[in-house]
């Protein structure tokens, strides 16, 4: 083991301010940009869990949500056309208003209900699924059960954590774009921090008249007789396309789907703004704490420089130092954040964290401890082995 | 020109140093430290330079391996004539391949074993890992700690501590061995031994000692002692080592 990883790991403590600096800078970055992410992920999770390998978008689409997104009708039939294409169906969904009936006495004015604490009425947006045996449309990891339910007429499902808001529980009645509909499945793991999102069957939105029967659909949902030949496919579908459409495998959307989030820019100035922050706090207190802790071992600096170990010597075990207290100040990031997230997972909000995202700001943080090592080269100046002589 | 030779016998000059003048800034005046000192240090001695504090010995020995650039006078040494002319990487190059040194404080870094504290300059010799580990635990086992060489400076004794330093240099086989006061932070008996390390490492690697220190009894183990006063040289008398004295506690 080297003479700096010997010394991070044994006096760890004098490093601690520095590896909590580059945490909790590491940590800001990531949460704020996590938390931007998932609001985008609430959006978009039902489509990214769902079984389509493929889906098929207008050309000029950058993701599902900047649009144009929907394409002809006649565009379904078309992408039957590839013989490993088992299954397509047109993405769906609406918005409404969503209102409880729970103890709604219908004499009463507005006022008096939200005196008396009654639900407010919400605005949700609505998606669909369709109710056939594995149908497209339908997520991963709903069960049976819910589907059968939903197959029912006028029934709807909504996640766990918009219950309170919504002001409805399992069973029970509520007022859908001023229909009666019935709540009968509860999901898990669909949080929507920014709006509810109410699930329904193809043929309840039709019922609502809601669903498209005119000549566009939304964006086509495609299953595959082979998941793993997604990307072939996909380029095999565009050739036959012939530039009227493109088809993104779904990873890719998804990942499009992310980075669509940054394009906003109120979003890029408070995300810029946390690494401009993050990175000065950062490299401040690591500098100084690396100054300290290499002062702190002057002395044995400068008897290796009696002994005749050269300046460079020296600055390449300060840079190390500062490589190894960078690695760890990641580790801490990516553990402080994965605790937030928890918590934050605990109180449905989502902190999204891709992989690019840790690799980036990971990248940054050892650039950032890098830096405050190179700033703190200026102390070994001080490594005098004249001064051990007394 | 006075030249001097590599890889000396016993009795062979390791330094010759001639008219070393060195001043130091005290407020707006100067202080001359060395006033024209003549030196010099044969293979083979341990060569005990004494004094009061103040007197200067230590910057000679500062000036001497190349740390502190004396204001006036050379220093010519093993095979390098005038080391002052050097680069400072040339300085330091001279000094990892051919000076050892001891300090009074150990200067051992808390977070390496004894092993690995000899074992990284030896790296920085160039000596690969196994030759650096060989080599380190050698030089050890040398100093009595061949069942210490795990060990932190924590959990190691003043006298453990400097041997691991002495180790230190010498693991270089260094042909020149500069010592500073590397007894006064020790009890008697802890010094004794550090003080035939030093006796040792000149009569059995052949190596120039220069040990400088202000403690009168260990005179009993040098070739030769020189005294220094006030940046002048007032004594210098060649002895016979008395290998078998003994260093009381005090």
């Amino acid at each position: 083991m080297s003479l700096a990883l010997s010394t991070l790991l044994y006096e760890w403590r004098r490093y601690m301010a520095a590896v909590m600096a580059l945490a909790l800078s590491g940590l800001l970055v990531l949460a704020m940009t996590g938390v931007f992410i998932g609001i985008g992920k609430g959006f978009t999770a039902q489509i990214e869990r769902s079984r389509a390998d493929i889906m098929v978008l207008q050309p000029g689409a950058k993701n599902i949500m900047s649009g144009p997104s929907g394409v002809p009708r006649r565009f379904i039939p078309l992408v039957y056309n590839h013989n490993e294409v088992v299954e397509v169906q047109p993405l769906d969904g609406a918005g409404g208003s969503f209102q409880s009936v729970r103890n709604v006495d219908p004499t009463q004015s507005q006022a008096d209900r939200a005196r008396a604490g009654a639900p407010k009425m919400n605005y949700v947006q609505t998606r669909i699924i369709d109710t056939t045996p594995d149908a497209v449309t339908i997520p991963v990891d709903y069960s049976q059960q819910l589907v059968d339910a939903l197959r029912q007429p006028y029934t709807v499902a909504v996640d766990e954590t918009d219950l309170p808001k919504l002001g409805v529980r399992l069973g029970e009645k509520a007022l859908y774009n001023g229909q009666t509909v019935t709540l009968v499945g509860v999901t898990r793991g669909y949080p929507n921090m920014m709006q509810p999102t109410v699930i329904m069957s193809r043929d309840t939105l039709r019922m609502v008249g809601q669903a498209d029967t005119g000549p566009r659909v939304g964006p086509l949902m495609v299953k595959l007789s082979d998941p793993a030949r997604a990307e072939a496919v996909a380029r095999e579908l565009n050739s036959m396309g012939a530039g009227q459409w493109r088809a993104w495998t779904r990873d890719e959307l998804a990942e499009a789907n992310a980075a669509g989030m940054f394009e906003e820019g109120i979003l890029v100035i408070i995300i810029g703004g946390c690494v401009v922050l993050g990175t000065i706090i950062g490299v401040a207190i690591t500098w100084q704490t690396l100054r300290g802790a290499i002062m702190a071992n002057i002395k044995e600096f400068a008897s290796l420089r009696a002994l005749g170990v050269g300046m460079g010597s020296l600055r390449r075990i300060v840079m190390e130092l500062s490589f190894w207290v960078g690695l760890v100040g990641v580790a801490a990031a990516i553990f402080l954040t994965w605790l937030v997230q928890l918590l934050a997972a605990a109180n449905a909000v989502i902190i999204s964290l891709p992989p690019m995202l840790l690799i980036i700001v990971g990248g940054g943080l050892v650039a950032i401890a890098m830096l405050s090592g190179l700033l703190s080269l200026g102390v070994l100046k001080n490594s005098q082995p004249a001064d051990l002589l007394r | 020109m006075m030249t001097t030779k590599v890889h000396g016998k016993h009795g062979d000059f390791a330094i010759e140093a001639k008219g070393l003048v060195k001043r130091f800034k005290s407020g707006k005046s100067f202080v001359e430290v060395l006033k024209k000192v003549d030196f010099d240090a044969r293979h083979g001695d341990l060569t005990m330079v004494m004094g009061p504090s103040g007197s200067g010995k230590s910057t000679l020995i500062a000036a001497l391996s190349g740390l502190l650039r004396p204001e006036a006078g050379r220093v010519d040494t093993l095979d390098v004539d005038d080391l002052w002319k050097l680069s400072s990487g040339r300085i330091d190059k001279f000094r990892l391949d051919h000076c050892g040194f001891i300090f009074q404080g150990f200067n051992l870094f808390p977070a390496l074993s004894a092993l690995q504290q000899v074992e990284v300059v030896l790296k920085f010799q160039g000596l690969s890992k196994a030759d650096a580990k060989r080599q380190a635990t050698i030089a050890l086992e040398e100093v009595g700690l061949g069942h210490r060489l795990h060990q932190r400076p924590s959990a190691l004794s003043g006298g453990e501590k400097q041997r691991v330093a002495i180790a230190r240099a010498l693991a270089k086989e260094p042909q020149i061995l500069f010592a500073d006061e590397p007894t006064s932070a020790l009890d008697g008996e802890n010094g004794q031994v550090v003080i035939r390390l030093l006796r040792r490492a000149a009569t059995e690697h052949g190596a120039a000692v220069i040990c400088v220190t202000h403690d009168p009894r260990l005179e009993a183990w040098a070739d030769r002692v020189i005294h220094i006063e006030d940046g002048v040289i007032i004594d210098d008398q060649r002895r016979t080592p008395n290998l078998d004295a003994t260093l009381a506690s005090h």
